[in-house]
């Protein structure tokens, strides 16, 4: 009996014990999990005081690449205004109509210059931050000056991206000295082209309430375009562009018509 | 954001923690019940534990609603319903938001924005001064915020500035575009490729096929070690290597011998973007002749097999033993149709082949859409 009771014991230490390590491991798991998360998130940046061009350069373009993100989930938005939550993602409506049976009205129009005014917003204030971390690095061992402020110009194009920035900045290292005050930078990437058919399905939605998708899928094999109807006359349009697999979500209603008509 | 991502890990946490914690609460009740201590075990001490308990249960409440409470939804739940804003706070013009997040110098309306149609919310046509798009539709303040020209009276965009035709670019490529994108295409791809705009044709498949491809040929130039080239167009050679003395103008492919190149004829084979057959490639990656003649509106298109080679892939379906064509639709149901017979919570279905593959679209909710 006393044998039976001392197993008993040892069980429940051993449980108590077993459950401590459990909760450590589990705990640790998270811990780690929160960590790497923080650490992916921080924007990498290789600033290198012999490269200045090609380091704001890597800079610029991991902010654009960010932005862009946030930009083609959203739909437009970097922060997404009147849209519709969709598998978890707000996506803004390019066209809305809140009347049964009446075409919508545009709510992104120029959605080319609102894209490129949403990445200028965006990526302003860290490109500022990249030419600060510059500015330290080079710091270290030549002497620096430059301009207050910085003007930075997004134009979107076919197929590509026109980043220009404009800074004075000049580094002064012994006799020699070397000045930028325009850096051009050029990403490829096709969010004018998702854009441009984002505005062709509001324009045909806002006209005549309806979208071939599988006929413009046809004439321009390039794009594959699924479109989703929700149960509030809701239409989540995600095109996908086949070469790079690179995706832009938006929505639309237009004519919703009530249950049951 | 990053509040919420905090209170995600927090919540996290906490769960995980209670469940050892309450694991362990009740694994001390057994281990008294089980030892001598059980005799001793008195109501005193029962009552102390459940007090314990409750208070650990009250804390957890109080916790829980102090984390939702100060979540953002709850707080837009408890907001009014949306109402159409001249301009948000976020500087959106002519949008539903809640009243609090509208801009209070400008006037509201508390019917949907579509249907606005006076002061900053007057509906019209859009034009871009940037690449010439139109937008229909459009509320005035923001075609004019973002330097668009705003057209009052035309809302559907039927103005001679909107009209629509073929834009060709050098010869390749053809789409249709109002005359003012038609110019910044060809501008924003390359300024020398000429680029026509006709506006008597509106048909999309004959604009696309209203092309021809310009004359091609080797365009030759040196760098350091070799001698490479590129196949492209004169214009293109000459604002790639500045001189139209780099163009081969016989039209030979870059490999052929007598222009003595570092390119190998006949590399490999691959899919060029917006064609349907499959191309030789030389060494230098320059397209070739045709390898596999393929032709899309005979259900083949370029593309790779299973072990990665390049093939005229057959693009038609076959579904259920059934034959479709590429592009063809067909209608699915869940029982009768018609005259009333339409099951209740019945819904449409079409399916379409598209690129050899079956795509299931399912029409509306409420049988809002029918699949005829």
């Amino acid at each position: 009996m006393g044998n039976k009771r001392g197993m008993i014991g040892w069980n429940s230490r051993g449980q108590v014990t077993i459950f401590i390590i459990f909760a450590l491991i589990i705990v640790v798991i998270i811990a780690i999990i929160f960590l790497l998360k923080l650490k992916t998130n921080v924007v990498m940046q290789i600033i290198n005081e012999n490269n200045p061009q090609g380091s704001i350069e890597t800079c610029t373009k991991q902010a654009v690449e960010d932005a862009l993100e946030r930009i083609t989930i959203n739909g437009g938005d970097i922060n997404p205004g009147f849209s519709v939550k969709y598998k978890n993602d707000d996506i803004v409506y390019i066209c809305y109509s809140g009347e049964y049976y009446r075409p919508c009205a545009y709510q992104r129009p120029l959605l080319v210059e609102h894209i490129q005014r949403e990445l200028v917003n965006d990526i302003t204030p860290k490109i500022e931050d990249c030419f600060q971390k510059l500015k330290m690095k080079i710091g270290e061992s030549s002497s620096v000056t430059d301009s207050p402020g910085i003007k930075v110009f997004v134009n979107l194009f076919p197929k590509h991206i026109g980043i220009k920035i404009e800074k004075n900045f000049r580094i002064e290292r012994g006799d020699s000295s070397v000045s930028f005050d325009k850096f051009n930078i050029v990403m490829l990437h096709p969010i004018y082209d998702f854009a441009d058919i984002a505005m062709e399905v509001g324009n045909q939605q806002a006209k005549y309430c309806y979208f071939d998708s599988l006929g413009y899928m046809i004439l321009n094999p390039s794009f594959n375009i699924e479109e989703t109807i929700t149960a509030d006359n809701d239409k989540i349009y995600v095109v996908t562009e086949r070469a790079t697999n690179y995706k832009y979500q938006f929505a639309a209603r237009s004519c919703p018509l009530p249950p049951g008509y | 954001m990053f509040k919420k991502t905090f209170i995600c890990y927090i919540e996290i946490f906490i769960l995980v923690v209670a469940i050892f914690a309450f694991a362990y609460l009740i694994h001390d009740i057994d281990r008294k019940k089980g030892s001598a201590v059980e005799r001793d075990f008195s109501i005193g001490k029962w009552i102390t534990l459940g007090i314990s308990g409750i208070a650990a249960l009250m804390m957890g409440l109080l916790v829980f609603f102090f984390i939702i409470y100060n979540t953002e939804e709850v707080s837009a739940n408890l907001a009014s319903t949306p109402i159409c804003c001249s301009k948000t706070n976020s500087g959106k013009w002519c949008e539903m938001d809640l009243p609090q997040n509208c801009d209070k110098n400008f006037p509201t309306y508390m019917s949907n924005c579509s249907e606005v149609n006076e002061g900053y919310c007057q509906k019209g046509c859009c034009q871009s001064q940037l690449d010439g798009i139109c937008n229909p539709q459009t509320s005035n303040a923001s075609c004019k915020d973002l330097g668009g020209e705003f057209f009052p009276g035309d809302s559907l965009c039927g103005g001679v500035s909107c009209r629509i035709g073929c834009c060709q670019l050098g010869g390749s490529d053809a789409k249709l575009t109002t005359e003012k994108q038609c110019r910044f295409l060809g501008n924003s791809q390359n300024p020398t490729i000429p680029t026509e705009w006709k506006p008597e044709i509106t048909n999309q498949l004959k604009c696309k096929y209203s092309v021809q491809g310009a004359t091609k040929g080797a365009c030759i130039f040196e760098n350091a070690k070799n001698r490479s080239c590129v196949y492209t167009t004169l214009d293109d050679c000459i604002a790639r290597t500045g001189s139209e003395t780099n163009f081969d103008v016989t039209g030979v492919f870059c490999s052929d011998p007598s222009l003595n190149t570092t390119c190998k004829a006949h590399a490999h084979k691959g899919c060029v973007e917006n064609k349907d057959d499959v191309f030789w490639f030389d060494s230098c990656e320059n397209p070739e002749d045709v390898a596999k003649d393929c032709d899309l509106f005979t259900g083949t298109y370029c593309g790779k097999d299973n072990l990665g080679a390049y093939i005229c892939k057959d693009i038609n379906c076959v579904i259920n033993g059934k034959s479709r064509k590429n592009g063809e639709s067909w209608c699915e149901y869940d029982n009768v149709i018609g005259k009333g017979k339409d099951p209740a919570g019945s819904r449409h279905i079409r399916h379409v082949c598209y690129f050899g593959t079956e795509r299931i679209e399912p029409c509306a909710d409420y049988r809002n859409q029918i699949c005829v």
